[in-house]
């Protein structure tokens, strides 16, 4: 689960003050080809569009991420801390 | 026969990797695949909510059907709501099941019949139409995920 670690580990770098929250989603027999999902935490998404939000993850996946590891990637939500708050609250 | 847990999770995940393929498919520029990936992710996700009531899903049900027979609104707080709602509307108006055998010029078209064409003050929009409309169903349907699979993960269900 090397892929996890240095995944969450970039992110957080490239996102300072970030905490992804990320594991392997499928429940597949063959754990090593499960995809990774999970979500990015970040105070620097406040008022910026959903879509906006993607478009950094992309060009991060495109810096740092082969096309195989981009690959196993699924859908890494964006939140700020607050967006969070109002979650775990309702 | 009602849905279980096991479908609920399979649903889920499908849901997760819809997204992921409709901000990928965005990303490439491929206008008419993105919107009706957008769709389908929400589909995915509204039945598995249905699933987790433990219901059967209807057949030939639209968007707005099968939120409401998963009770998805029932869980979103009124302060959150009116955006929820709007972006599932914003995602009704724009998406169709037959979108998948359209070309972008046929949906250029459908979305002009459809007075998709022109903003909220009457003008017509300028440029792509299909990528305006496209770049709405997008960001509408990534407001409905991270509330749909975000209250999935973070409050209780």
């Amino acid at each position: 689960m090397a892929i996890l670690e240095t995944l969450k580990k970039q992110l957080e770098e490239e996102f300072p003050d970030a905490v992804a929250d990320l594991e392997l989603i499928d429940d597949r027999d063959q754990p090593e080809f499960a995809r990774i999902g999970g979500n990015l935490i970040w105070p620097g998404f406040a008022g910026m569009t959903h879509i906006k939000r993607q478009r950094m993850l992309g060009n991060f996946k495109d810096a740092h991420l082969s096309r195989e590891e981009q690959h196993r990637l699924s859908v890494i939500l964006t939140f700020t801390p607050e967006e969070v708050g109002e979650l775990m609250a309702a | 026969m009602s849905g279980s847990a096991a479908d609920a999770g399979r649903l889920k995940r499908a849901a997760e990797a819809h997204f992921a393929a409709m901000v990928d498919l965005d990303r490439s520029g491929h206008q008419v695949l993105t919107i009706y990936v957008a769709g389908l992710a929400i589909e995915a996700l509204f039945r598995a909510y249905i699933y987790r009531l433990q219901r059967t899903v209807s057949k030939a049900h639209g968007l707005r059907e099968l939120a409401e027979d998963g009770e998805f609104f029932k869980g979103v707080p009124p302060g959150r709501r009116p955006e929820v709602a709007a972006a599932l509307g914003e995602i009704a108006s724009r998406w169709y099941n037959l979108l998948r055998y359209e070309s972008v010029d046929s949906v250029e078209k459908e979305y002009r019949r459809r007075g998709l064409d022109r903003l909220a003050n009457g003008r017509l929009v300028k440029g792509d139409l299909v990528a305006y409309n496209r770049e709405i169903v997008v960001e509408s349907a990534l407001i409905v995920a991270n509330e749909g699979l975000g209250r999935w993960q973070f409050s209780k269900p």
